[in-house]
């Protein structure tokens, strides 16, 4: 996983992940807004959920 | 770069800050070796050690529990009952594991950590995101509620007492006394000590007072340890809005660059680590959940299932006191919670000029004129106690907080895990970069449900 820590840019990528992971945080709160609203949204928040799930753990693995 | 004394032993080798230079090194020594000693001892033994020994994290507990915070568990406990007790300790539990990112930089950075944001992560990071509105803003701003709650109460307590104490004559005495023991921080080699000493007491004061109150009025045990344990939320919108604005908001940037730099100011070093952490847990964790689950349960056995419930704390007190009955335990109440914004108010002060000095880039020297004139700063909240509280302020940095708190969080995260500023000493677990992650990822989410507030989407 030492790509995390290689600039890719401005921004590590690491950093990049950071900001990835804030826009699928905000994808499932829109989706769970749709839901609470009874308007749809599952699979925005399906989507934004797992998405958030999956940066968070990538991004918690440490440097090398 | 460091600029530690020359001879000074090299696991101080991160005393950069001068506050810290008031501290003999012969001192730091016997720490250090009690510290070795101490990590032989049973747990009762070491416990007790790291209590005495412990401090910053007295100070961040005393930050955390201010008129704010008191509000919130007030108003959870009236209109909630014991059922949301569990977020406490959530939200603490998320937290420290950033806490624990700040004690590594403090024992083992070798920097002071705004510094090497700006560094790293550029001017803005450091110098707005976190100097201007995580520490400056917040000491200068949140003070006003300080100064009115506790005005209020001195007045409070008077007429108790059969004084005729009103808010616009007795601020010189609340801004005198909070801006005394202000600038005693860092005077001398007992200067951090006697601040910190001063906030130990405090937390015994609300815990004791609270207690009492709590005794008087009596506690539904098998309620409260269901609500401790037990997850429960309302439905809907508002579930999701305590939950996230609850276990994202107990720490914050305040709490996290301040507890770095009270560690510097005590010099430590590597050997002081677990110390540190010890010190997040017995001084920051363990009073914060304490004295919240008192005064929810206080709320909860009292105002529970009342209609039309006030929504300040001064107002919520007010309801409170003649249900409490006994003379002794309505004095105790307000004596306890008089010690929430005299603590905050002080911390605040320091808060102010520790960021001061950071921002623009100044050596702290506390026998100065800019240093005290930074401290006295947030003393401009003495206006809380004649008019009404600067409310388009508040909502304007809270609403800054909210936005920023998370980038700031992403910048210690970076930091952490940044192999050219941590080299040996950046996290290498897995679970502790998640606990931060969690915590960051609330605090995105404080972010976001903003925004979508704005945006009429939430």
């Amino acid at each position: 996983m030492e790509w995390l820590d290689r600039p890719l840019g401005p921004m590590r990528i690491r950093a990049w992940g950071l900001l990835a992971n804030m826009m699928a945080n905000a994808l499932a709160l829109y989706g769970l807004s749709q839901v609470l609203s009874n308007q749809g949204g599952h699979v925005l928040l399906a989507v934004g959920f797992t998405l958030s799930v999956l940066f968070i753990a990538l991004l918690a693995v440490p440097s090398e | 770069m460091s600029n530690a004394p020359e001879g000074t032993p090299a696991h101080y080798g991160n005393r950069i800050y001068p506050l810290a230079d008031a501290i003999p090194v012969e001192q730091l020594d016997a720490e250090a070796d009690l510290l070795d000693a101490l990590a032989e001892k049973p747990l009762p033994i070491r416990l007790f050690g790291y209590l005495k020994l412990g401090g910053p994290g007295f100070m961040a507990a005393a930050a955390t529990l201010g008129a704010g915070t008191l509000t919130s568990a007030m108003l959870s406990g009236a209109a909630f009952g014991y059922k949301l007790l569990w977020v406490t300790w959530v939200a603490m539990l998320s937290g420290l594991f950033m806490m624990a990112a700040m004690a590594r930089f403090t024992t083992h950075g070798g920097f002071r950590v705004m510094q090497k944001q700006r560094e790293r992560h550029g001017w803005f990071m450091a110098k707005v995101l976190t100097g201007a509105i995580g520490l400056l803003a917040v000491a200068i701003v949140f003070n006003f509620g300080q100064v009115a709650l506790g005005t209020h109460l001195i007045e409070s307590v008077g007429e108790r007492v059969g004084l005729h104490l009103p808010q616009s004559w007795n601020w010189p005495l609340y801004v005198a006394l909070t801006a005394w023991i202000s600038l005693r921080y860092g005077r001398g080699s007992r200067g951090v000590v006697f601040v910190e000493n001063f906030m130990k007491g405090a937390l015994v004061l609300m815990v004791l007072c609270f207690g009492a109150c709590l005794v008087v009025v009596g506690v539904d045990w098998p309620a409260a340890l269901h609500g401790f344990f037990i997850p429960w939320l309302p439905s809907g919108q508002q579930g999701i809005d305590i939950f996230i604005a609850s276990s994202a908001a107990a720490i914050g940037v305040v709490d996290w660059v301040f507890y770095h730099y009270a560690g510097l100011a005590k010099g430590w070093g590597p050997k002081h680590e677990k110390l540190a952490r010890m010190d997040t847990i017995v001084g920051l964790a363990l009073p914060f959940v304490v004295v919240s689950f008192i005064v929810v349960s206080v709320f909860a056995a009292t105002l529970y299932g009342k209609s039309d419930l006030p929504e300040t704390a001064a107002a919520l007190s007010a309801a409170l006191v003649p249900l409490l009955g006994e003379q002794f335990a309505a004095i105790a109440f307000m004596i306890g919670f008089l010690a929430v914004p005299v603590t905050t108010s002080v911390i605040l002060g320091v808060v102010s000029a520790i960021g001061m000095h950071e921002i623009f880039e100044w050596e702290p020297d506390v026998s100065s004129l800019r240093w005290k004139l930074c401290i006295l700063l947030p003393q401009i909240g003495l206006f809380g106690a004649f008019l009404p509280s600067p409310i388009l302020l508040i909502i304007v940095i809270a609403a800054l907080l909210s936005v920023t708190n998370n980038v700031v969080g992403w910048s210690f995260f970076l930091l952490l895990n940044d192999r050219e500023v941590m080299h040996e000493n950046r996290s290498k677990s897995y679970i502790w970069n998640l606990g931060i992650l969690v915590q960051v990822t609330l605090l995105n989410c404080v972010a976001i449900i903003w925004v979508f507030n704005r945006m009429e989407l939430w």
